[in-house]
């Protein structure tokens, strides 16, 4: 039996971290303190992803179908695979077309100094005939924890996750966090049967670590079960541990590349609890998806249309 | 309600009467004669016509006698044609004939290559959207990207072998934005080229080469954020914390026009340092 625990923080206070989200590691060393060691040993915490709170419709791969009135300020329930994955996309591709999604799902960017910052939410003027001058779209931030086989110190309460810091300038009140969502998900339970007997493509959802830094972290190669024509794009990044900074080279996140391994099922399960060093602040999330469901819902296999 | 309205709805009801009581009389009950209803519609047919007609006289011939319309603000000396397609000479002179008059100035480029340069360094265009309805897409990225893909397919690439590709900018401090040094400028590929910018140049075309590139998929779809996040290699420093920022926000922008007007506004606002 494996949980999950689903939290999406509010973000209430400009961010001055990571760009594309806020790391594994970051949120790890934010609650460790805050915790018993035992929780603190058993703990892994997935990376964090930015989230707009707007208007919506669910995509075709989720549970559920249609309209979804306003997304990004709760969690919907999770019954499939695909479900855990609704936020974690930057690309936000449930936004409505009819909306001008692009510049909603896009930070508005704050300057101190010098210093650029993301803004934890964003002023939209409206037309004049409408009686609101103008309105907001505010930033949430959805990640997960888990914990390692055997331990069990789930659910984290609110009373520890609400008001952590994370990113750059903490100490000037940047970086906010405060609980409006947790929810519970046994992956042992969802249902995987769209990842089941079909060729399948993997997304990696954060960074997957092929070399580190970090004293006693083993390099690793791009793995056996993923195949692709060109190279995957690589990408150095840092680890920051107690004031110690490592470098970490990584695959990085946003390629896909086709899955040629067995035992679709155990794997899309590993890929939620990440694989690879470093899986416990983040790195090595990936997502299976079936080849002949592009992750651009507009994009239909020309097999689809008739036309090949 | 306004008169025209129940006017016409009074009409509307004894047309409905009309036919039932022609059609079918004993649905009526025998209190209406068919005749004379009959006779009822067509007269308040023809009066409401005959009324209208003397209304519309009135205003023209009475009530607007001696009206003389106001000198527009922008006359022909204002407007300015552009005649955009060359290879089709029956197609221009017939649009040329078209044409009014009062219209004495009239461009028309034979030389696609320089429109094409004009258009990558626009910067009226960058200042228009497609549509009211699209407030954050950008006119001057739209006609480029249609550019880009009229010009593959016409060298016989089908829109899956296209690519994008994207090229590290090699330009020095003192490199001009200009047209003129567009068409100079070996990082410029005439047509396919859709972002020519300080911080990279950005391609469409069927051959990558061994430069970075990534696919656009099987059909035209939305997916700037898709293509852009599986670039074989990053055209920018991604170390630099102000194009890591532009790196992320890309991730988040599906519309193709949209996110190249996005880079070019934030090379204009960061691009220049001071900032981290």
């Amino acid at each position: 039996m494996t949980r999950i625990q689903q939290v999406l923080f509010r973000l209430e206070s400009d961010y001055g971290g990571y760009p594309y989200h806020v790391t594994g590691n970051a949120v790890y060393n934010a609650i460790a303190r805050r915790v018993d060691a035992r929780t603190r040993k058993a703990l892994h915490v997935s990376h964090g992803v930015f989230v707009p709170g707007e208007y919506g419709e669910y995509p075709a791969a989720h549970s559920e179908s249609g309209y979804a009135g306003v997304l990004g300020k709760s969690l919907p329930s999770v019954e499939t695979y695909a479900d855990l994955f609704l936020y974690r996309d930057a690309a936000q591709r449930w936004l409505l077309d009819s909306r001008p999604r692009d510049a909603h799902n896009t930070f508005d960017v704050t300057r101190h100094g010098g210093r650029l910052a993301f803004a934890p939410s964003c002023w939209f003027g409206r037309p004049a005939e409408v009686r609101n001058s103008k309105r907001s779209v505010q930033w949430f931030m959805q990640c997960y924890l888990h914990t390692g086989r055997g331990d069990d110190v789930l659910p984290i309460g609110e009373d520890v996750l609400e008001g952590l810091r994370v990113g750059a300038a903490r100490n000037y009140g940047f970086g906010e966090l405060s609980v409006v969502d947790m929810q519970l998900v046994e992956l042992d339970e969802l249902d995987y049967s769209r990842v089941e007997d079909t060729s399948l493509q993997l997304e990696l959802v954060s960074p997957f670590v092929l070399s580190s830094e970090y004293p006693g972290a083993d390099g690793q190669d791009v793995p056996w079960w993923w195949e692709t024509d060109s190279q995957v794009r690589r990408r150095e990044t840092r680890l920051v541990n107690d004031g110690d900074v490592y470098t970490v080279e990584t695959v990085d996140h946003g390629q896909v590349v086709e899955f040629v391994g067995t035992d679709a099922v155990r794997t899309a399960k590993n890929g939620v609890r990440r694989v690879g060093t470093h899986s416990r602040f983040g790195f090595g999330e990936f997502r299976l998806r079936p080849a002949a469901q592009d992750r651009v819902p507009a994009r239909v296999p020309a097999v689809q249309r008739g036309e090949a | 309600m306004k008169a025209e309205r129940i006017t016409l709805s009074g009409v509307g009801a004894v047309l409905l009467l009309t036919t039932v009581a022609v059609l079918t009389p004993s649905l009526t009950l025998g209190l209406v004669d068919w005749h004379s209803a009959f006779e009822l519609l067509l007269w308040g047919t023809t009066v409401l016509f005959a009324t209208s007609a003397l209304v519309w006289l009135v205003l023209t011939y009475v009530i607007g006698a001696g009206y003389e319309p106001p000198t527009p603000v922008h006359g022909g000396d204002d407007i300015q044609v552009r005649i955009l397609t060359v290879d089709a000479a029956d197609v221009v002179q017939a649009t040329v004939d078209s044409l009014p008059a009062t219209f004495d100035r009239l461009v028309l480029s034979t030389d696609a290559e320089v429109l094409h340069s004009r258009w990558v360094t626009s910067q009226a265009a960058a200042a228009f959207n497609e549509s009211v309805y699209y407030p954050y897409s950008s006119l001057q990225f739209h006609v480029l990207l249609v550019a880009a893909l009229l010009d593959n397919y016409r060298a016989g690439h089908a829109f899956e072998d296209l690519h994008l590709v994207a090229t590290p900018s090699a330009a020095m401090p003192d490199q001009e934005w200009t047209a003129e040094a567009a068409r100079e400028s070996e990082e410029v590929e005439p047509h396919r080229t859709v972002l020519w910018s300080p911080v990279c140049a950005l391609h469409v075309t069927g051959e990558p080469g061994d430069r970075p590139s990534a696919s656009l998929g099987s059909c035209p779809a939305r997916s700037f954020a898709d293509t852009w996040s599986r670039l074989s290699r990053h055209p920018f420093d991604a170390g630099d914390r102000r194009w890591r920022r532009l790196d992320a926000q890309l991730r988040r922008i599906r519309s193709w026009s949209t996110a190249l007007a996005y880079i070019e506004d934030y090379v204009a606002v960061y691009g220049d340092g001071g900032v981290a």
